[in-house]
């Protein structure tokens, strides 16, 4: 039998309701004039001056393929948030200079801070220059995003616990470490009774990081005993034009797998003499960076089939456009404004722009007035923004503190026609945590590899496991 | 007194002098202006050094040395050593260290290379310099190859600038190194005046004529060449205490090409050409680099200064002083 709310009760309850009601409302006025009121919030005078960004690439020579792309993104940036009515209404103005030697990079560097009284840096991509431009920044206190330089030497020793400057792009160690983890997983490396490795890797700091990051990685994964290295090779970087040496010793050992970090010309050269050898047939190459930058010059006809890395940071198709609209939008406007299609130097120079904008906003909510370097710090610390390659996060604590970290991405290669290039194809994401050190692991770095991040695989991975 | 200005401008000590003094006065004004153009004159007077050893080799002796890079980076290779392997950052002991291990090289390498003249001993030098080079490039679990060995910010008598500010601590640095070079110069000026310097003079202008008058050539551009390497490590171990880091690239071909464009823009034929040249290189190198192409830029120049100056800008200095004092003496 149901029971059927009549009018009476309905009245009943519309008038018990509106005594509690009142009462409650009363008694929460009262507690509330208890309370002192919250402050008016204090909001000063922004200053209408521009804010001042410095910009320091490769222009010429052979990083230029890095450099320009690098220089371009941060350039779009500028453009985009200056025509949505600059950071809280100030327009950025930009200088651009040269990266060259350390020498003379630091030296430009300190023109762009003393003379040009920049308000932040974004700039770099050669590893010999981050720890020449790192302790500078520190001393000149001039808020600073390196782009590149990636090597995990860079807050490891030279500035460990740094103030003034951040870097965008993943360490270095999370390059070989992703590209190998890759590989094992496209490849299907675990079903293997024994692998053979073969190595190419340009003859200076990061050839030798990409090296012993990705060999301990399969060292690792695969269990020590299943990985057989049949040869290695470090050809002078931008040295070697002629590989035909080389790719025949290859092919004559008759590696399952060849990894290289050979990046620039040096890919180049090497992809387009090893085809005419047959090389990518009779095995697969596996490289951590070769589709990182300016692709459509640097793997225009790059074979399909093989594993292509981004040196663990970004491709312009990932995250796919229509999941993810930041992507879209940044490879839209990158094309409409210079005509080709973004990579990983460009998106880095671009995040770091829209960090700063980001932790000037977020100082400023909490402070309310333009904020000082003290305060863009301070809100940058821990912080987390989505960018075009997905969320970056800045890291807070040690170790590598003031490194962003974001995930990577390994694929397979394979020709677009839409492009007219080689793409990313089947893209696997490798999760930035399960391959770089975490915040806080207290170890010391690697004395032959000279990293944290090797010694921390070594003593912490567990043999035969895939960590991701 | 206007004769000998006409003979000698730029090679007498006094305008060394004037010039350097000048420098000096200037850099607190352009500091206070221009704090980025101070830290260029700090770059400038730091490779007074080199320029100058290496015109004594090739001013002087006739003998041009396409490796002086080299030198440069034993300098800072030794810096770089010594504190990485030893704790010392003291300038003063890592001079003391560049010059005993430059000394060393030169004694090694000179003994063969200064047999050879004109092309044979620019790329002789060269190779031995890229050999160098590519040294510190492989042994990188030693010199750290290209991510370099990183050095604090040097001590002078045991006084640690550490605490400083930029400003601050540049100042000490560009009187520091100041200082250094009015000693530096005084030294080179007292040896290509005195008859050793005349000797190699007398080897550049006529080998022949030396050897036949009893000179014997190969002691002097051996001797010639132990100075000109020391020269140039000092300023190895200055522009890596500038810079405070130290990689491969300062014993690259480019800074023995760094080396041989700054003097030739000076003049290498008056004493005050180096001087003049290094920090006219860094002015106009720190100011292309606006620019996208400014390599391009250094190349036209280096062009422009073959064809319409070869002298240098000391060498058109002089044609000024002469002019002036010709049409002033015609008035007076």
């Amino acid at each position: 039998m149901s029971k059927k709310t009549g009018r009476r009760d309905f009245l009943k309850g519309l008038v018990s309701g509106l005594v509690v009601g009142g009462i409650a409302g009363v008694a929460g006025t009262e507690i509330y004039r208890g309370l002192a009121p919250p402050p008016p919030p204090v909001r000063e005078e922004i200053p209408t001056t521009p804010i001042k960004a410095g910009i320091q690439a490769y222009l010429t020579g052979g990083g230029a393929l890095w450099g320009k792309p690098m220089m371009q993104g941060a350039i779009l940036a500028i453009e985009e948030i200056n025509e949505r009515g600059g950071i809280l209404g100030r327009k950025i103005e930009y200088v651009v200079k040269s990266e060259t030697s350390p020498e003379e990079t630091v030296r430009e560097y300190r023109t762009l801070v003393l003379d040009e009284k920049i308000d932040f840096y974004v700039g770099l991509i050669s590893s010999s220059n981050t720890p020449a431009v790192g302790p500078v920044a520190e001393e000149l206190q001039t808020l600073t995003f390196f782009v590149d330089g990636c090597t995990d030497f860079l807050f490891e020793s030279v500035v460990p616990d740094p103030r003034f400057c951040f870097r965008i792009t993943n360490i270095q160690s999370a390059d070989g470490v992703a590209a190998a983890i890759g590989a094992i997983k496209l490849l299907n490396l675990t079903e293997k009774d024994k692998v053979r490795i073969a190595h190419i890797h340009p003859d200076y700091a990061y050839g030798r990081n990409a090296h012993a990051h990705m060999q301990i990685t399969f060292e690792k994964v695969l269990g020590k005993d299943r990985v057989e290295v049949v040869y290695e090779a470090f050809p002078g970087l931008f040295k070697i034009t002629d590989f035909s040496p080389y790719i025949t010793e290859i092919i004559a050992n008759r590696p399952d797998i060849l990894a290289s970090s050979l990046w620039g010309a040096d890919v180049v050269n090497f992809y387009k003499q090893a085809i005419g050898y047959g090389l990518f047939e009779k095995m697969k190459y596996v490289s951590c960076i070769a589709h990182a930058a300016s692709p459509a010059e640097a793997v225009k006809d790059f074979p399909d089939g093989h594993i292509a890395g981004v040196h663990a940071n970004y491709f312009f198709l990932y995250p796919e456009w229509d999941k993810y609209p930041i992507n879209k939008s940044f490879v839209n406007n990158y094309y409409r404004r210079w005509g080709t299609y973004p990579d990983s130097p460009s998106e880095g120079a671009y995040v770091a722009v829209y960090l700063y904008k980001n932790a000037v906003e977020k100082a400023y909510t909490m402070i309310g007035r333009f904020p000082e370097v003290d305060d863009i710090i301070r809100a940058l610390e821990g912080m987390t923004i989505y960018g075009p390659a997905g969320p970056i996060h800045v890291r807070a604590e040690k170790p590598n503190k003031h490194q962003c970290y974001k995930d990577g991405i390994v694929g397979i290669s394979k020709y677009d026609p839409r492009f007219g290039f080689s793409v990313l194809d089947k893209p696997i994401v490798i999760p930035i945590s399960k391959i770089t050190v975490p915040e806080g692991w207290e170890g010391t770095p690697d004395p032959k590899a000279g990293t944290l991040a090797y010694s921390w695989i070594r003593e912490t991975w567990r043999e035969g496991v895939v960590p991701v | 007194m206007v004769e000998r200005l006409k003979r000698f401008f730029g090679d007498d000590i006094k305008t060394n002098f004037i010039f350097l003094t000048i420098i000096a006065i200037l850099y607190p004004i352009i500091y206070v202006f221009s704090p980025g153009w101070g830290v260029v004159l700090g770059h400038g007077v730091t490779w007074i050094s080199a320029l100058l050893g290496f015109n004594l080799l090739f001013g002087y002796t006739g003998l041009l040395s396409f490796g002086h890079a080299l030198f440069l980076g034993v300098g800072a290779y030794t810096v770089g050593f010594m504190y990485k392997y030893l704790g010392i950052n003291n300038i003063e002991l890592h001079l003391l260290g560049g010059i005993l291990s430059s000394t060393v090289v030169a004694l090694i390498i000179g003994p063969i290379v200064v047999r050879y003249t004109r092309i044979f001993f620019a790329i002789f030098m060269l190779a031995i310099a890229q050999i160098l080079w590519s040294l510190y490039y492989k042994f990188y679990w030693v010199t750290g190859g290209t991510d370099g060995i990183k050095i604090p910010r040097f001590s002078i008598l045991g006084i640690s600038l550490e605490k400083l500010d930029f400003a601050t601590y540049h100042h000490v640095y560009f009187y520091f190194v100041t200082g250094l070079t009015f000693i530096l110069v005084y030294i080179m000026w007292r040896i290509i005046n005195s008859p050793f310097g005349l000797t190699l003079k007398s080897i550049r202008d006529n080998e022949t004529r030396a050897r036949f008058i009893g000179v014997d050539i190969y002691r002097a551009r051996l001797y010639a060449f132990i100075i000109s390497a020391i020269y140039a490590s000092i300023t190895g171990v200055l522009a890596v205490n500038h810079h405070r880091l130290v990689t491969p690239d300062i014993a690259y071909w480019t800074t023995s090409g760094k080396v041989v464009f700054a003097t030739l823009l000076g003049g290498a034929r008056i004493f005050i050409g180096p001087i003049v040249g290094s920090f006219v290189f860094h002015i106009i190198e720190s100011f292309a680099m606006k620019f996208i192409y400014w390599q391009m830029v250094m190349g036209i120049l280096i062009i422009a200064i073959v064809i319409l100056m070869p002298g240098g800008i000391a060498h058109l200095a002089r044609t000024l002083v002469d002019v002036v004092v010709s049409h002033r003496r015609r008035g007076g």
